[in-house]
């Protein structure tokens, strides 16, 4: 599955990430697998102010990821 | 067309929007415009090389409309216009324009004000300020936050 990241996430990670998937998996667990792959980054994957995207929708890590879902983590946002 | 959002890539010029927008506010007693630019030193008086908003492919576009369309609704405009820049952004170039036309002033400043104030906490953007001693994402401030909050039983 591919995972897209936005204002300092991408540039710590990249605009777009491949994680092989894994049935029945939730948001959270997709949270967890890039700290563990993504070190650097660790630190601000894991904070909650970074919202977890499913189909261009905000929700809560406990969401379950289906299957060609598009994925995203929104840090907080800055306009204006 | 009662409230337009525009995601500018490129500059754009605020005293033509105003222009465009004032001549199709019919029927309005007033129109208030801000324009935002991007500033030349950071809030600790670095000087600033540049500014970077990154955007989502369709969440940014639809943040900026639900803004427009909220405001005519909640304050019942004749019109609301919103142009917002993404990307490269050099300082004093226009970063965002807001305009509100109603039927009288207090009203148009009031939405304008609102406006503003959701775009600095809404909007789907990140901003990330290049200056000469580094490069920093900026977060919305408590008084961005606060700014907000004032307007929350929208």
């Amino acid at each position: 599955m591919k995972i897209r990241f936005y204002g300092p996430l991408a540039e710590a990670i990249g605009r777009e990430v491949e994680l092989p998937g894994e049935p029945g998996g939730t948001l959270g667990d997709v949270r967890r697998r890039l700290i563990a792959s993504h070190p650097a980054a660790a630190e601000a994957l894991a904070r909650p102010a970074v919202r977890a995207c499913l189909d261009d929708e905000v929700v809560g890590d406990d969401a379950v990821v289906p299957e060609g879902a598009e994925l995203a983590f929104l840090p907080p946002l800055s306009g204006g | 067309v009662i409230a337009s959002a525009c995601l500018a890539e490129d500059a754009f010029d605020p005293a033509g929007e105003l222009a465009a927008f004032t001549a199709h506010a019919a029927g309005a007693g007033a129109v208030v415009s801000f324009v935002g630019l991007a500033r030349h030193r950071t809030r600790a008086g670095v000087e600033v090389t540049g500014l970077f908003l990154d955007h989502h492919p369709r969440l940014t576009q639809s943040s900026l409309e639900e803004i427009t369309q909220a405001a005519v609704q909640r304050f019942g405009l004749i019109a609301a216009r919103v142009v917002h820049r993404c990307g490269a952004i050099a300082p004093g170039e226009p970063i965002v324009f807001v305009a509100a036309a109603a039927a009288h002033r207090r009203t148009a400043f009031e939405a304008a004000d609102a406006m503003m104030d959701r775009l600095k906490t809404d909007a789907v953007f990140w901003k990330r300020e290049d200056a000469v001693d580094g490069s920093r994402w900026i977060e919305p401030s408590d008084q961005d936050r606060a700014d907000r909050a004032r307007w929350s039983d929208a």
